[in-house]
């Protein structure tokens, strides 16, 4: 008897292990987020929820930041992404002079449940980019 | 109009900040007048894959993405130094997606050259400067979907681009696919420049392009096989020296007979014809696609036409054209 409560104890444990601990909890605060809502777009440290308010982020004016930092907080870019469909109604076929730096880009961030593609606006000609975008697909059946 | 050597020496200057160099190669072509109205960096045929052990761009030296990120910060930095008076242009092939998608240079899947951590910095740069990419046969993918760092300017990729008034570019593999039975290239070299000249990536799909031509259906395939179908880089070519006396516009240049020479300056002076080229008529063509560097003229068209070939930077190579005033010449990253 006494060896079989063991036992039951060991597959308890070992059963908690084999579900990765306990559900993640709802914290948003000092954690990277990306916020999107009619107050607009940004990406930043979240700051504390409060009263139902939307989420504030602490992020330097005007909210810019490098590739590194993106693909570092975003996490894994897509191995491969539906195609951006071209969209160019241009009908020049001259090369234009000097530099011409993207004025906005995309990226895709996938993991094993969530597809995130956001889209960025270049800060002036830095090499820096705001979040203009946000849009999360997250397949609660994987 | 600044000299060729004033360019070079300026552009030289930058690329010692990171401790790469310009080295002469024999490719250099010098005419009477200066016709190059504006200096033109042309980074030729690239070939990125997915910065892996196969990859022919990076051959196993990760070296080479540092020295061709240095040559485009190189191009960045005398672009903004010379604000709105170069222009920069990379003549195809500049992804592999023949290489990376199951010998499919139309698939629009290409993330793993995208996201390959190798080249961040050459994306980085690709973007920064805004790079026009004429589309190769390697990455034909491009003719509906560009890279998605590119998504927004989509327009900066092209099957063919003047670079100034007199000044044409192509990647170089329209001559690559013998013409149908009972149809002579010279025939059909017209529906070749109209493709090059009035398509654009984003109005319209390519197939549904050449679909709308007026023209018989064996001549569709045929562009459609020219254009979009896989077909391997040419191998490397025995070209004879060319010992003709130059023309008139031409004061020195070693010159060899190209492959197809007359061909692709017969394309040109048909794209001269459409009405998007607004009477311009080219002196240089800058192509890739054969990665040999070398130089060649042909009077095919009633004038003379200097055709550059850039080379590559695939394998060993790290070549570049700059052309200024007077002078075309091609050049070795080292």
């Amino acid at each position: 008897m006494g060896r079989l409560r063991v036992a039951a104890h060991a597959f308890t444990l070992l059963a908690g292990l084999a579900g990765c601990a306990s559900p993640r909890a709802g914290q948003l605060n000092g954690r990277w987020v990306a916020v999107g809502g009619p107050d607009g777009a940004s990406a930043g440290i979240a700051a504390p929820p409060t009263a139902a308010r939307p989420l504030a982020v602490n992020a330097q004016p005007p909210g810019c930041f490098d590739s590194a930092t993106l693909d570092h907080e975003f996490g894994a870019r897509c191995k491969e992404n539906e195609p951006e469909a071209a969209g160019s109604a241009a009908v020049t076929d001259d090369v234009p002079m000097g530099n011409n730096p993207t004025p906005g880009e995309v990226r895709w961030y996938c993991d094993r449940r969530t597809v995130v593609r956001i889209v960025l606006d270049r800060c002036g000609t830095a090499n820096q980019f705001k979040v203009r975008q946000v849009a999360v697909s997250i397949d609660a059946s994987r | 109009m600044p000299a060729f050597d004033q360019v070079t020496s300026e552009f030289a200057q930058l690329l010692g900040r990171r401790k790469l160099a310009l080295q002469a190669t024999e490719v250099r072509v010098v005419f009477t007048s200066p016709v190059i109205d504006t200096p033109i960096f042309a980074i030729p045929d690239v070939h990125l894959c997915q910065g892996d052990a196969g990859d022919i761009f990076l051959n196993g030296t990760p070296e080479k993405a540092t020295a061709l990120a240095g040559t485009l910060r190189a191009i960045y930095e005398y672009q903004e130094m010379h604000p709105q008076s170069s222009r920069a242009v990379q003549l195809g092939d500049w992804y592999d997606i023949w290489r990376v998608c199951g010998e499919d240079p139309m698939s629009m899947a290409f993330g793993a050259i995208d996201n390959a951590p190798a080249f961040a910095e050459i994306l980085d740069y690709d973007a920064r400067i805004g790079l026009a990419h004429v589309i190769g046969n390697h990455d034909a993918g491009f003719l509906n979907a560009v890279p998605n760092r590119r998504a927004a300017q989509a327009n900066y990729f092209r099957l063919g681009f003047w670079l100034g008034h007199n000044v044409y570019a192509l990647h170089g593999h329209q001559t690559s696919i013998a013409p149908p039975p009972n149809q002579r290239f010279d025939e059909i070299v017209v529906h070749v420049a109209t493709l090059l000249g009035s398509f654009i990536p984003g109005v319209t799909r390519i197939q549904e392009f050449i679909d709308k031509q007026q023209i018989v259906d064996e001549v569709k395939l045929w562009l459609r096989d020219l254009f979009t179908g896989s077909h391997e880089d040419t191998g490397p070519h025995l070209r004879p020296r060319d010992r003709s006396n130059l023309p008139a516009t031409l004061k020195a240049g070693d010159f060899v007979v190209r492959e197809d020479l007359d061909a692709l300056a017969a394309i040109v002076h048909q794209v001269e014809q459409l009405p998007g080229s607004q009477g311009r008529a080219a002196d240089l063509l800058l192509v890739g696609h054969s990665h040999v560097p070398c130089a060649s003229w042909s009077d095919v068209g009633g004038r003379p036409l200097v055709v550059v070939d850039a080379g590559a930077w695939v394998y060993g190579q790290s070549n570049i054209a700059i052309a200024a005033g007077d002078t075309v010449a091609v050049f070795d990253v080292v």
